[in-house]
C-alpha cells in the first residue's frame, strides 16, 4: 500500500472513530490530520501560540481525542498490515493494501467481501490499540474507548 | 431581569475616545521621542572622519526615525502571513463545519461588521480561546481547537469568546495592537541594537550617561504597550457584553480564567487585565471613567523626553516660534490623553452625584511626568555637560521655580478642564452626543496649553546657557519684572484669562435645554429612564452684577484718589499714577470683588469670581479713562495699555483671592452644612433640655401635629421615664434627598428607646419626616 493510500485509510478510520467518540472535534479533523501527516510528532505536543498573550486570555486546555486517534490508528494499520503480510507473503503489496482496506469494514462497506478476522486476531488488534493509547498517556477509560472503537470499525 | 437593569445602568465608555486610542498614541509618541533621543546619540557618537554622515544632523535623525517607521510598517504588514504559516492555521472549511460557518456569519451580522473576517482554526492549540489579528483590510479570527469543541459542548461560551474577538474588530483594536507590537520591535531592531553596538569601545562615563537614560526608554515603552493591550481587552469585553447581554456566557468564561501572577505590580506589566477587573467591567463600567495617575505620569514623560529634540527640528530661527511649534505637536497629546480622561471622569461624577474627583492626583502625575521626562531627555544630558549652565544658588532658584511652575500650572490646567467638563457635561447629557462639547473644550484647552508649553520651553534654555545672568540680583529681578510686564499687556494673556471663565460659564446659555431634557440617549449602554442629578446653578448674572457694582465703587474710589493726587502731583507724576498706580489699586479692588463672588457662589465660585473681576476691570477702565480724559490726552495705545494692565493684573490677583475664598467658603459650608445626624442630634439635645420649640423645628411636616401636642406627648414620655439621659444616632443611610437613621435614647430609668427615623432634605436642610412616636 502506498503512503497516500495508507494515509487516506488512517484518516478515514480515525475520522470514523472521532465521529463515534468525539463528534464535536469533527470540524477540526481535516486541519488536524493535515498537520499530522506532515509532521506526526507535532500533533501530540501541546502548542502555545507565541502571541497567545494577545488573545482572549489563558483559557482552559481541552483534552482532544483526534490527535490520539490518528496516532493509534496508524499503529493499528501498521500492525494489521504486518499480520496480513505474514499470512499472504507471496502476494503483491497492492493486494495486501486492498486486503487491509477491506478489513476496516465500516469505512469501506463496499469492499466487505474479504474474510473476517478471527476473534483472537480482533482481540490482538484491540490490545495493540489499547497499548498504543496508554503509551500516549491516555487515561484507561479513553484508551479503552479508543481501542473498542477501532475494533468496532473492523467488525461491522 | 436584574441583569438587564444592571446593564441599563452601565455608563457608556464608547461615548468618548477609548483609553486604547490614547495609550496607542502615547506609545507612538514615546517610541518616536525615544528614537529621536537615540538617533541624536548615535549621530553624536559618529567618528569625526565620517564627514558625509555628519553633513546634516537633521537628516540623520529624521532618516533614522523614518527607517524605524518603515521597519515597523514592514513587520506590521507581513506579520499575518507569517503567523498563518508559523501556527499552521487553516481556514475553517464549510464542508467540515457548515453549522459553525453559518453561526459565525450570524455573529458577524450581530456585531455589525461591514465585512466579516476570515475564520481560521488552530488545530494544535487546545485552549478554548480565540485571537483576532491581521492588517488593514485583511483580518482573521483564530478559533483554537478547544474553542471549536465548545460549539457543540458549550455554545454560550463559544459565542462569548467569538463575540469578544469580533468586538476587537469593531473597536478597531487589531491595527492598533499589531502596529504597537511592530513599532516596539522596530524600536529594538532599528534603534536600540545600533546604539548598543555604537557604544563599544567608548568612554565609560559617556556610555553610562546615555545608557541609563536609554534603559529607561524600553521600560516606558513596554509599560505603555502593556497598558494598550490591557485597555483593549476590557473595552472588547464591554462591547461583547452589549451584544451578548449580561446573562450571556462571557462572565462565566472570564470567571474560569486564571488569576495573573506577580501580585499588585504584576498588573502593570501583564498584557492581560485581571479577570476579576474584566468581570467587574461587565456590570459596572465606572472604573473605565476613572482618572489614572500613571497614565498622566507616562504622558508627561513621553512629552518632555522628546520636546526639546523635536523643537530643534522646527524650521525657524525664532526661539519662541520653535518652542510654540513643538508645543503644537505635544499639547494635543496631553489634552487627548489627560484632558479626555478628565471629561470622562466628569460624566462618572455626574452619574454618581458627586464632584469630579482625582484632578489633583492626575495633575501631580502629569507634572511629575513632565519633570522626569525632561530629566531623561538628551537636552538634560547636554545641560549636565554645558559650560554655560546655571550653577549653585542660581541653579537652585531656577529649579525650585521651574518645578513649582510646572506642578502648579499642571494642576491649574486640569482643574480648568474639569470645571469646563463639569458644566458642559450637563449640556452634553441633554444633547444627542457629547462630542461637540468635549471637542470644543479640548480644542480650547489645546490652544491654551500650546501657548503655555511654548512659553515654558522658551524660558527653559536659560538653565542651560544662563550662567551669565546674575540671579537673583536686582538686575535679574528687573529683567523678570520687564518680562512680567510685557506678558501682562500681551493680548494672548488677556485671551487666556478670559477663556478661563468664559468656556465653563458659557454652558449657562444652554440651561433651558438642560432643564427641559428628561433623560439622555447616550449616557448609559442600555436605554435608561434615569436623569442625572441637578447641580447648583451657574450664576453668571450675579457675578456680572457684583462686577458692575464693584467696578462702580472702585471708580468712585479712584476718582476721589485721583482728585486728591492731582492736586498734589506734577503732570508727569500723575501720568505715572495713571499707568502704574491706578491699575494696582484697580487690581486690588477686582481681587476683593472676585473673593466676594467666589465666596457666595456655590458652584465654580472661583471662576465666577474671575468673571466678576473682569467685569469690574472693564468698568474701572472705563471710569479711569473718563476720569483721566479731563487731565491728559489718551490715545488708543494708552487705552490698550490701561485696559490690559487693569484687567490682566486684576485677573492675576483675583485668581489667587478667588481660589482662596472659594476653597474657604466650600470648607465652611461643609462644616456648617445640615446632615441627618446633625438634625437628629439637635432634636435629641433639644428634647433633653426641654427646648420643645427647637425640637419641633426639626420636623418636616408641622401639619400632622401642633407644637403644643408635640411638647405634651414627648414631655410626658420623657418625664414618665425619669428624663432623657443620653442619645445617639446610628445606621444613617442617605439616598438622594432622603435618609433613614436609627436614634437611640437612654432614659433616666435606665431603659433605652429606639426610633427608626426618616429624614428629607428640605430647603432649610435635613428635617425629620417620620419618627415612631413613643406610646
Amino acid at each position: 500500500m502506498s503512503d497516500p493510500d495508507q494515509n487516506q485509510l488512517i484518516a478515514d478510520v480515525a475520522r470514523d472513530i472521532v465521529r463515534q467518540t468525539s463528534p464535536e472535534e469533527l470540524p477540526l479533523f481535516r486541519a488536524t490530520s493535515a498537520v499530522y501527516f506532515k509532521n506526526p510528532d507535532k500533533v501530540l505536543k501541546e502548542q502555545k501560540s507565541k502571541d497567545e498573550l494577545l488573545g482572549f486570555g489563558a483559557g482552559e486546555a481541552v483534552a482532544l481525542l483526534t490527535p490520539y486517534a490518528l496516532v493509534v490508528v496508524t499503529e493499528v494499520v501498521r500492525f494489521v498490515t504486518e499480520q496480513v503480510q505474514k499470512s499472504v507473503a507471496a502476494e503483491s503489496a497492492d493486494l495486501i493494501g486492498d486486503i487491509v482496506k477491506k478489513l476496516f469494514k465500516r469505512v469501506r462497506p463496499e469492499e466487505n467481501n474479504v474474510l473476517p478476522l478471527t476473534l483472537a486476531q480482533l482481540a490482538q488488534v484491540r490490545e495493540v490499540a489499547y497499548e498504543s493509547a496508554r503509551r500516549l498517556n491516555l487515561s484507561d477509560d479513553r484508551a479503552s474507548l479508543l481501542a473498542d472503537a477501532i475494533k468496532g470499525s473492523m467488525l461491522s | 431581569m436584574v441583569a438587564d437593569r444592571r446593564m441599563a445602568l452601565r455608563l457608556n465608555p464608547f461615548a468618548f475616545p477609548s483609553d486604547t486610542d490614547f495609550r496607542f498614541v502615547l506609545l507612538i509618541v514615546s517610541v518616536l521621542g525615544a528614537s529621536l533621543l537615540i538617533f541624536e546619540a548615535l549621530y553624536n557618537s559618529l567618528p569625526a572622519n565620517v564627514a558625509p554622515l555628519q553633513s546634516s544632523r537633521t537628516t540623520w535623525v529624521i532618516g533614522g526615525v523614518l527607517l524605524l517607521l518603515v521597519v515597523a510598517g514592514v513587520i506590521y504588514w507581513v506579520y499575518p502571513a507569517w503567523k498563518m504559516r508559523r501556527d499552521k492555521l487553516e481556514p475553517l472549511d464549510a464542508e467540515d463545519a457548515p453549522e459553525i460557518i453559518t453561526y459565525l456569519a450570524e455573529l458577524c451580522c450581530e456585531a455589525g461588521l461591514p465585512s466579516p473576517p476570515l475564520f481560521v482554526v488552530n488545530p494544535l492549540n487546545r485552549t478554548s480561546t480565540g485571537l483576532a489579528f491581521g492588517r488593514l483590510g485583511r483580518y482573521y479570527i483564530v478559533l483554537n481547537a478547544g474553542l471549536v469543541t465548545k460549539f457543540s459542548k458549550d455554545r454560550p461560551a463559544f459565542r462569548a469568546v467569538v463575540l469578544h474577538e469580533l468586538a476587537h474588530l469593531h473597536n478597531a483594536d487589531v491595527d492598533k495592537t499589531y502596529f504597537s507590537l511592530a513599532i516596539g520591535l522596530a524600536f529594538l531592531i532599528a534603534a536600540l541594537v545600533p546604539l548598543v553596538i555604537s557604544r563599544f569601545g567608548r568612554p565609560l562615563g559617556d556610555t553610562f550617561n546615555i545608557g541609563w537614560r536609554v534603559l529607561a526608554l524600553p521600560v516606558l515603552i513596554y509599560l505603555t504597550l502593556s497598558a494598550v493591550l490591557r485597555a483593549r481587552e476590557v473595552y472588547a469585553d464591554v462591547r461583547a457584553s452589549m451584544w451578548d447581554g449580561l446573562a450571556g456566557g462571557l462572565s462565566r468564561v472570564l470567571k474560569g480564567l486564571p488569576q495573573p501572577k506577580g501580585g499588585r505590580w504584576g498588573r502593570y506589566v501583564a498584557f492581560h487585565p485581571d479577570p476579576h477587573d474584566r468581570r467587574r467591567a461587565l456590570s459596572d463600567t465606572q472604573h473605565l471613567f476613572r482618572m489614572g495617575f500613571w497614565e498622566a505620569f507616562g504622558t508627561g514623560i513621553a512629552v518632555t523626553i522628546a520636546f526639546q529634540s523635536v523643537e530643534n527640528f522646527i524650521p525657524t530661527s525664532v526661539p519662541f516660534l520653535r518652542a510654540l511649534g513643538a508645543g503644537l505637536i505635544f499639547a494635543p497629546l496631553i489634552v487627548g490623553v489627560v484632558g479626555s480622561s478628565v471629561w470622562r471622569a466628569a460624566l462618572a461624577a455626574l452619574a454618581r452625584r458627586t464632584m469630579p474627583r482625582g484632578t489633583g492626583r492626575l495633575a501631580l502625575g502629569l507634572g511629575l511626568g513632565l519633570l522626569l521626562g525632561q530629566y531623561l531627555s538628551l537636552a538634560a544630558l547636554a545641560l549636565s555637560t554645558s559650560k554655560f549652565a546655571l550653577t549653585g544658588l542660581n541653579r537652585f532658584v531656577f529649579d525650585v521655580l521651574w518645578i513649582g511652575v510646572v506642578l502648579i500650572s499642571s494642576w491649574f490646567f486640569l482643574y480648568w478642564i474639569a470645571a469646563g467638563a463639569w458644566t458642559w457635561m450637563e449640556v452634553a447629557v441633554a444633547s444627542r452626543s457629547p462630542r461637540p462639547a468635549y471637542r470644543v473644550g479640548l480644542i480650547i484647552a489645546g490652544i491654551w496649553l500650546t501657548v503655555w508649553l511654548g512659553l515654558l520651553f522658551y524660558v527653559y534654555p536659560v538653565s542651560a546657557a544662563g550662567n551669565e545672568i546674575p540671579l537673583p540680583a536686582p538686575v535679574a529681578l528687573s529683567l523678570i519684572q520687564a518680562a512680567i510686564t510685557s506678558l501682562l499687556i500681551n493680548p494672548l494673556t488677556l485671551l487666556a484669562f478670559m477663556s478661563i471663565w468664559a468656556f465653563p460659564l458659557a454652558a449657562w446659555f444652554w440651561r433651558k435645554r438642560v432643564a427641559a431634557t428628561p433623560g439622555s440617549s447616550w449616557v448609559f449602554l442600555g436605554p435608561s429612564p434615569l436623569t442625572l442629578p441637578r447641580q447648583h446653578p451657574l450664576r453668571p448674572g450675579l457675578a456680572l452684577t457684583m462686577g458692575v457694582v464693584g467696578g462702580v465703587i472702585s471708580c468712585a474710589l479712584l476718582l476721589l484718589l485721583g482728585f486728591v493726587l492731582h492736586s498734589t502731583m506734577t503732570d508727569d507724576e500723575y501720568l505715572q499714577w495713571i499707568i502704574t498706580g491706578q491699575p494696582l489699586v484697580a487690581a486690588v479692588m477686582q481681587a476683593i470683588v472676585a473673593a466676594i463672588v467666589a465666596g457666595r457662589v456655590r458652584r465654580l465660585g472661583s471662576l465666577h469670581g474671575l468673571f466678576a473681576a473682569f467685569v469690574a476691570g472693564c468698568v474701572i477702565t472705563a471710569g479711569a479713562v473718563a476720569n483721566s480724559l479731563y487731565y491728559v490726552r489718551i490715545d488708543l495705545l494708552l487705552l490698550w495699555l490701561l485696559f490690559t494692565s487693569v484687567v490682566n493684573e486684576g485677573a492675576l490677583l483675583a485668581l489667587l483671592t478667588a481660589l482662596v475664598a472659594s476653597a474657604l467658603a466650600g470648607w465652611l459650608r461643609q462644616v456648617t452644612a445640615s446632615n441627618p445626624t446633625k438634625t437628629l442630634t439637635i432634636f435629641c439635645h433639644a428634647l433633653r433640655s426641654q427646648d420643645y420649640h427647637t425640637a419641633y423645628n426639626q420636623l418636616a411636616n408641622h401639619q400632622q401635629v401642633t407644637e403644643a401636642q408635640f411638647a405634651s406627648q414627648f414631655g410626658a414620655f420623657i418625664m414618665g421615664n425619669g428624663g432623657l439621659y443620653e442619645c445617639s444616632v446610628s445606621d444613617v443611610a442617605e439616598e438622594n434627598s432622603t435618609a433613614i437613621a436609627v436614634m437611640r435614647w437612654t432614659l433616666g430609668n435606665r431603659r433605652t428607646q429606639t426610633f427608626s427615623c426618616t429624614l428629607v432634605d428640605a430647603s432649610g436642610g435635613w428635617k425629620i419626616s417620620l419618627i415612631g412616636l413613643p406610646r
